[in-house]
Formats: C-alpha cells, structure tokens, sequence
C-alpha cells in the first residue's frame, strides 16, 4: 500500500516520464514550410483580421484626413508654417552633412552591437470582461543587440520593476493581481531574420532583427513618395505607422531607429532629405533627451492614443538621439502578469513607448563579443531571398522548394511568409557557392518567382 | 496577409513556449496527437480577434491547449479509438514509455490529467490551476483527489 508521500514521488516520476516522450514541438504553422495544409489554412483568420484591420485603418483614415483638413483649414496659424519650413530646412542641412560620412561597413563574420533604453508606459483597461481603471505604471527597460549582414539578430533586454507615478495607480495595479517585479524577462536569443520575416524596423524585444535598406532609393522624391504611401517594398517597414496621421514619418523614425544593414552615404543623406520633403514635420529646435544628450528636435502629429512622435538627432551625425511616443513592437504588461490572471486575457489599450534613447553609437564587434549563452549561428555562406509573383500561393512555391531540393540537395535552412505582394522564400546555405548559385539561377528561371536576392553577407 | 510587427513577436513567442506547450499536449492526448492539438490551439489563438489584445499570452496559449485537448476527447465516435492509439499499453509507436503509465494515466480525465501535470510537472497550487483551467479552487482540489486516487489504485495494482 503507497503511503501519501510515496504517491506524490510515484506520480512525479511517471508525469516525467510521460513528458519525456513529448514529440518536438510543431512549426508555427503560418511561418513554416513543413505542413502546407496548416500553413494555407492559418492565413485565413489572419487574412481575415488583416482584412478588417486595413478597412478600419482605412475608414479611420479617411475620417482623419477630413478632420484633419477642415481643422487646418480653420486653425493652422501661420507659425505652423514657419515650424515646417524650419524643420524642413534643418533637416536638408543634417543630408547635406551626412553626404559624405562614411558608414560603418560590416564583414561577413561582424556584428553591428546597438545599446537601447526604453521606457514603456503600460495601461491595464480590462481583465476578462471587468473594465479597470488606474492600473497604470511605467517600466524602464535595456537592450543590447547584434546584427550581422545575414539578418541574424541576437538580443539581450532586461526589464526593470514597474513604477508608479501615484500610490493610487500602484494600490490599484497590485489589487487587480499584477506584479511590481516581472515574473520573467523577454526572450534573450538568436534568429536569423532574413527574407520571409524581414525586420520592421522597430526592433525592440520584438525579435525583428536587422532591416536591410540596400534596395531602398537614394533619390530623396522617390524615397519620400515610397515612405509616405508604404510602398518600400521592405514589408514589415511598410507595415509600421498604418493608422497614424504621418505615416511616412512613422516609416522614417523606424528606419532611424534601425539597426539597419546596407546603409550608404548616400543613403542616409537622401533619408533625411526625404524627411524634408514630407508634410506636417514640426522643428523643435534644441530639444534635451532623457539621457541627458541635446540634438534637434522634430515632432508631427501622432495618434490621438499616443499623442505626437517626437525625435531628437544629432544634426552632425544624424544619429538617433531619442524618439517619444511610439506603439508597441512588444508589451511588457505581459511580464508583469501571473500566470493564472493572464488566463482570464488582460487588455493593455493605451499602453506605448514613452522614450526609447540609443546609447552611444553602434559598434562594428566580432562574434566573441556576443555572450556565448546566446549562441549566435556562424555566418552561412550566403542566404537566397525570392519573391513569388503576386497570386502565386503557397502550394506551388512549396512544390517549387520540393523540385529544388531534389535536383540540388536541402539548402541548410528556409522559411516563407505570406506577403500581399508576393510570397516570400528564404534559404540559408551552409554548403558550397555552387549550389547556391544552382538555386538562383534555376529561382530566377521559375515562372512562379518575380524576383531573387544573393546575399553573401559581403553588403 | 504581411508578416508583420505583431507576427514576428508571435512567432518569438511561440518559439519561447513551443517545447512547454507540447509536453503539456502530450499529457493531456498522448505524443502522438500533441503536436496536432497544439497546431489547432496556436491557430485559434492567432486567428482570434481578441489575440492582438491579450498579454498574458502564454497562459492564454496553455488554457488553449487544453480546450483544444478537451475537445479532441469529446469528439464522439473516435474518443475510444484515439485513447487507444495514443494510450494503449499495447501501442506500438511509444515504445519509449512503460505499459504500466499509459495504462494509469489512461484511467484518468482530461481535466484529471491537467490537474495532475499542472501539480506535478509544472508546480501550480491549485489556486493557479483553478484560473488557468476556469474551474473553482475546491474543484482543481476535488479532481486532483480523484486523479491520485485512481494512479494510486494503478500503481498500487502495478506493485
């Protein structure tokens, strides 16, 4: 007969033993290859939200934009218009600087490291079905990355304890069950982004990794045309800022914000001329960061949730220097939710960024500076990007991957992603040139493929 | 649909609580259809309108997980045959784990077996079992009671 005691450790060894035979986990259906009837069937809801959210974004738009005139019309004072030609002029003089200044160039085996503090602003509207109100406290956060030209990001972010700006905020955010301490840090890892999950531009604990601009306009009309109207053809960037009032400034603080790979001199001066030329762009003049660094500030209209983005730039370098009130790439509130209250869904609406301050200035590193608990994967000997052709799905480009796998062996990695404009492959290569080279060609003979991208890491 | 902001961070999260969730779906229906189960959980989560909302997110994926778990099992007509093929003592495809645990766990609810592998494996009181799981406190500790009392009978029975 087991006594109590005995039981408990019965049980705790076959519950072990029962997990022990768990299989390996499956692959996010909507981001893998290996089960194209998951991976067709999970972009429906998606699809479907994706949907929604752009006829939203569309009526909100639109609503914004009659507001928006009628309210210039009757109220823009004339400063308004001294503000953006002053701001305009300021920025053109930070493109005429930054002409020839040289960038930092990456090797294939580099890293990009970038150090970040951020401050979150998190807001708790609603557990379940039960509206809160107060439960408000702000986090400040910090965040080490590396990026190297494969796309490969590895992160290393550390939250601190929530604040409060009021005892009644703190009463009522630990009397609805949230923790002052976060119950676990955001994820600390590796991942190579490349392709089919390309950066967005806001990295921040989101995992977005690197957004490589190599394909982006140095011609500042044509760069301010595809900013303003999302037309990057870089889809995670042309995502950011839908919604808001200025999103092509929204576009432009992401890629200031970076870490980005395939930047030029000529690049980054036609960025900020291209700034210039965008509408409703405010100048701030000499604006002090919360790091305690000046540079000049910008501000435009923001969301009516978020208020006005805000940047502040090194007029000499063009850095960064600060960017104010941004939506959330990640939500800390998660961290600071226990386990049993999360199961009821906790609403955050409201919660951003309050500041995010780079510190210092990226630094070309090699990958023995990068702690070795990360595991960074050494660089492959190049990685393929190809764009299927819009209304080509995922089946074809899966038999397509099927054929090439067969006629020139298993690159070393892929993955694929949905996009409106085409779905996009990427394959990693751990082998020789030759059949990487095998890949491109036959890719770019394909009539589902409309465009192919090498990177042998040497941007 | 474009990958963006909000996909990449579920798929980080996914990556972070991949390997959990499906030990928690082997538990609940057996290796061989955990991966299945958590397939259909992550889906109905992501394609949810009130996803994009939720931030406590792995919790909301565990209590997925187990609703797609519960109603794996209530699908009438196949129940029997899949507890069978996934908790058989005479399956062939777990070779790994002994007769004797397939047969006891076999004896036991779905709702038995989260409260089990919740207490156990993942080291919840019954208070954070009761949210997880929507059921009161004094039911995780009724079905905990119960659970125990038929792995002990097994076990007892199993010498």
């Amino acid at each position: 007969m087991l006594t109590d005691e005995a039981l408990d450790v019965k049980i705790r060894s076959l519950v072990t033993e029962l997990m022990e035979s768990a299989p390996q986990a499956p692959p996010l259906p909507q981001l893998e290859w290996s089960d194209t009837a998951n991976a067709h069937r999970s972009l429906r809801p998606s699809a479907w939200i994706n949907w929604r959210s752009r006829l939203l974004t569309l009526i909100g738009g639109i609503s914004t934009v009659v507001v928006a005139v009628l309210l210039l019309l009757v109220l823009l004072p004339d400063s308004g218009q001294h503000q953006q030609s002053a701001a305009a002029a300021e920025l053109r003089q930070i493109g005429t600087n930054l002409a020839n200044r040289p960038v930092p160039q990456l090797h294939r085996d580099q890293w990009l490291e970038t150090k970040q503090q951020v401050s979150y602003a998190m807001v708790v509207d609603q557990i379940g079905s039960t509206k809160i109100s107060g439960a408000q406290a702000t986090v400040v956060a910090s965040q080490t990355s590396w990026s190297n030209n494969f796309g490969e990001t590895c992160l290393l972010p550390g939250l601190g304890q929530a604040q409060f700006a009021s005892s009644a905020n703190e009463i009522t955010w630990k009397s609805v069950g949230l923790t002052v301490d976060p119950i676990q840090q955001p994820v600390s890892s590796c991942s190579n982004l490349e392709g089919a999950n390309a950066g967005n531009g806001i990295s921040l604990f989101s995992g977005s990794g690197t957004t490589d601009v190599s394909s982006l306009a140095t011609d500042p009309s044509t760069l301010a045309h595809e900013l303003r109207t999302g037309t990057t053809g870089i889809s995670g960037l042309d995502e950011v800022g839908s919604g808001s009032s200025n999103p092509g400034f929204q576009r432009a603080v992401a890629l200031l914000l970076g870490p980005l790979t395939g930047t030029t001199p000529a690049f980054n001066s036609a960025l900020y001329d291209a700034l210039a030329l965008l509408p409703g762009i405010h100048a701030l003049g000499s604006t002090t960061t919360q790091t305690g660094s000046t540079g000049l500030g910008f501000e435009t209209a923001g969301s009516k949730l978020f208020g006005p983005t805000i940047i502040v730039v090194d007029p000499a370098t063009g850095a960064l220097l600060e960017a104010r009130n941004l939506a959330l790439p990640y939500n800390p509130i998660s961290d600071f939710v226990p386990f049993n209250l999360g199961t009821h869904g906790v609403s955050a609406a409201g919660s951003k960024i309050q500041w995010l301050d780079p510190i210092g200035s990226p630094a070309v590193v090699d990958t023995a500076s990068i702690p070795t608990f990360l595991s960074p994967n050494p660089p492959p000997t190049a990685v393929i990007v190809a764009i299927g052709k819009r209304g080509v799905s995922a089946i074809p480009l899966n038999d397509l991957q099927g054929e090439l796998y067969a006629r020139f062996g298993a690159s070393g990695d892929s993955g694929y992603a949905a996009a409106a404009g085409g779905g996009i492959m990427t394959f990693t290569f751990d082998g020789p040139r030759s059949q990487v080279q095998n890949y491109a060609k036959a890719l770019r003979h394909s009539d589902l493929i409309a465009s192919v991208k090498v990177n042998y890491g040497d941007k | 649909m474009v990958v963006g902001v909000a996909d990449v961070a579920d798929a980080e999260l996914y990556r972070k609580h991949a390997e959990d969730l499906t030990r928690f779906a082997t538990g609940l229906v057996g290796s061989d259809h955990a991966a299945d189960v958590v397939s259909e959980a992550v889906l109905g989560c992501l394609g949810s309108p009130r996803w994009p909302r939720v931030t406590a997110k792995r919790s909301y994926l565990y209590r997925s997980v187990y609703n797609e778990a519960a109603r794996f099992h209530r699908s009438s007509g196949r129940r029997i045959a899949r507890e069978r093929r996934s908790l058989s003592p005479e399956t062939v495809e777990l070779p790994e784990i002994r007769p004797e645990v397939l047969a006891a766990v076999a004896r036991l609810s779905v709702r038995q077996r989260a409260v089990i592998i919740l207490t156990y494996w993942d080291d919840l009181d019954p208070g954070s079992i009761a949210g997880l799981l929507d059921i009161s406190e004094g039911s995780v500790k009724r079905h905990l009671a119960r659970a125990r009392s038929h792995l002990k009978e097994a076990l007892d029975a199993d010498g």
